[in-house]
């Protein structure tokens, strides 16, 4: 088994009257599964979604997803949809280019995702346990 | 306006053939609201507190800049002292204790959902925060 770690640094010094810095480490030792790939995403639309993640493949496995949209252009947008299991899809996640999101997976759903501009490179990754 | 800036490692030297390392930051400029607080989470699995009104922050459908940040991090010690987050019906998101978690939450549509938190341990201290630009 691998160990994973991932490392959040929030900060801003100039919304409150006092600074934002927060700082947290998560260390997992038991990761099997993962990594990361880029990848063009295709569809348009929120119907035609392609399936990124498949609930079944990760049923009761502590898993974490991290996703980014590696455009330049902030305004080519990528959406991260969740799909139930009776088949109702929401979009849940709006990237930008440059921006990122990583979750730790609530193994309730699949996960769907469609661009605003097709071929916009998503770079993704899920790293679970067995 | 504020500037809210994020910095994302990744690593792993033993997963794959090669390591991993990921390194992305983030840093948004135009921040007018928002900020981090910490809160004992009650809600059950049947009846989840309500931490972020969809209405409250959605203003600009379809634009790039109606962005919003969510941040979540369960303080708990214990690992098995979950917190779930759940937009509409569906728990997009388990936090063990201790775990941290980031995303550019999907405003832009008039119908999306609020975002609710409950616990499997009631009391269980998630920090939490928003960021919005002006607007929002």
């Amino acid at each position: 088994m691998a160990t994973l770690k991932a490392k959040l640094n929030l900060t801003c010094t100039d919304l409150l009257s006092d600074s934002i810095k927060s700082e947290t480490t998560n260390t997992w030792t038991n990761i099997t599964e993962g990594g990361i790939i880029s990848e063009a995403i295709v569809p348009t639309t929120g119907g035609a979604a392609k399936l990124l993640y498949n609930l079944a493949d990760f049923t009761n496995k502590p898993a974490y997803v991290y996703l980014r949209n590696t455009d330049t252009d902030s305004a080519k947008l990528i959406y991260i949809r969740t799909v139930d299991p009776a088949g109702n899809e929401d979009n849940f996640i709006r990237l930008k280019g440059g921006e990122w999101a990583w979750f730790p997976w609530g193994n309730s759903m699949s996960i769907k995702v469609f661009a605003h501009t097709t071929l916009t490179i998503l770079e993704h990754g899920c790293f679970s346990t067995d | 306006m504020a500037t809210v800036t994020t910095k994302l490692n990744i690593n792993s030297s033993d997963l794959l053939s090669d390591s991993i390392s990921i390194s992305q930051s983030d840093s948004w400029e135009s921040v007018t609201q928002g900020g981090i607080q910490m809160e004992k989470i009650t809600g059950t699995t049947g009846s989840p507190t309500t931490l972020y009104v969809h209405g409250d922050w959605y203003v600009l459908s379809g634009s790039a800049e109606a962005a919003v940040k969510l941040y979540f991090k369960n303080t708990d010690t214990t690992s098995t002292d979950y917190i779930y987050i759940r937009i509409g019906a569906v728990d997009v998101a388990k936090l063990r204790g201790g775990e941290f978690m980031w995303l550019p939450w999907d405003t832009s549509s008039s119908g999306a959902d609020d975002i609710k938190v409950w616990a499997t341990t009631s009391g269980t201290l998630l920090e939490h925060g928003a960021f919005a630009p002006a607007g929002a």
